[in-house]
């Protein structure tokens, strides 16, 4: 979801990011900073992610960004969830039988 | 509605005060808090405070401390995968250096009974035939000579076999001291440092 949303936008906050998450899911979808932060800094420290700071209303703003390595990672993950999707479906995309 | 720098600081003191070390993290975590504390302000027309305390309840239930140790968790990932895939190639060696040197000894032992049979039997064929026709010594004749080379090159082979079972149970092991009991180890400490963050 994190590399979905850094491909679409050229760089983003972690708040930013939960709020985008959470309006384009129509609040169906709600990610917890506990998940969010530990994550961008694990794909950050094996290259994935590069972070920038900038001051903004007076505190320090890091705004995250994929590396050509995250790049490379980002359109066959994202694939590869479209395909998942796809064959869930399949499976549950018509309505069972009514007896 | 835009927090102020003593709003600010006193967001930043509350990250300080509850532990979080590591500065990357603390820098997202003020700029996080801060961002909720001014949409609950600007949302709900509440005062620094109550809103801060809302946004702390919403972000981190648990306080940030828990932000820093799933970090620690999704960072040390990697070296206990790569420990998991050694600690299994090292067991399947392990086992399959046992199961060898099992399979040694018992051709070993196997070999060393048939030898004592085979001996017992051709003391007892030459006995009888030396009582009935009066030949000569036992060891005398060339079948028995022949034997008696055979019976030591079986036993050779035996204690080769021996050997070898012996050198595979040491092998098996080295393995197991060396692959499986460090990763046993690393994860009950790993399971003991995370209980123990817990409390």
């Amino acid at each position: 979801m994190i590399l979905k949303l850094l491909s679409e936008k050229e760089r983003m906050y972690g708040y930013e990011m939960v709020q985008r998450v959470k309006e384009m899911s129509h609040e169906k979808i709600l990610i917890k900073e506990g998940s969010l932060y530990p994550t961008l800094h694990a794909l950050t420290k094996e290259g994935y992610l590069t972070t920038e700071s900038a001051l903004v209303n007076n505190r320090t703003r890091k705004y995250y960004s994929l590396t050509n390595k995250g790049k490379g990672l980002a359109a066959p993950a994202v694939d590869e969830l479209v395909d998942f999707q796809q064959t869930l479906k399949l499976i549950f995309g018509s309505k069972p039988a009514l007896s | 509605m835009i927090l102020n720098q003593t709003q600010i600081d006193s967001i930043s003191d509350y990250v300080l005060n509850e532990g979080v070390t590591d500065d990357l993290l603390k820098e997202d975590l003020i700029d996080h808090l801060s961002c909720k504390t001014e949409e609950i302000i600007n949302s709900k027309g509440l005062d620094f405070e109550t809103a801060f305390e809302m946004a702390k309840l919403k972000c981190s239930p648990n306080g940030p401390q828990e932000f820093e140790r799933d970090l620690k968790l999704l960072t040390t990932f990697k070296p206990n995968t790569i420990m998991r895939k050694i600690a299994f190639i090292g067991g399947y060696a392990s086992a399959l250096c046992f199961m060898l040197a099992v399979l040694f000894f018992a051709l070993s032992s196997l070999q060393l009974k048939k030898n004592e049979l085979r001996l017992r039997s051709v003391q007892m064929e030459y006995g009888l035939k030396q009582d009935s026709q009066g030949s000569p010594g036992l060891r005398g004749s060339l079948e028995y000579q022949d034997f008696e080379r055979q019976y030591h090159d079986a036993n050779a082979t035996s204690l080769s076999q021996y050997i070898m079972a012996e050198r595979l149970l040491i092998a098996c092991c080295i393995l197991f001291i060396t692959t499986i009991l460090p990763y046993q180890f690393y994860s009950k400490y790993r399971k003991g440092d995370l209980e123990l963050a817990q409390v």
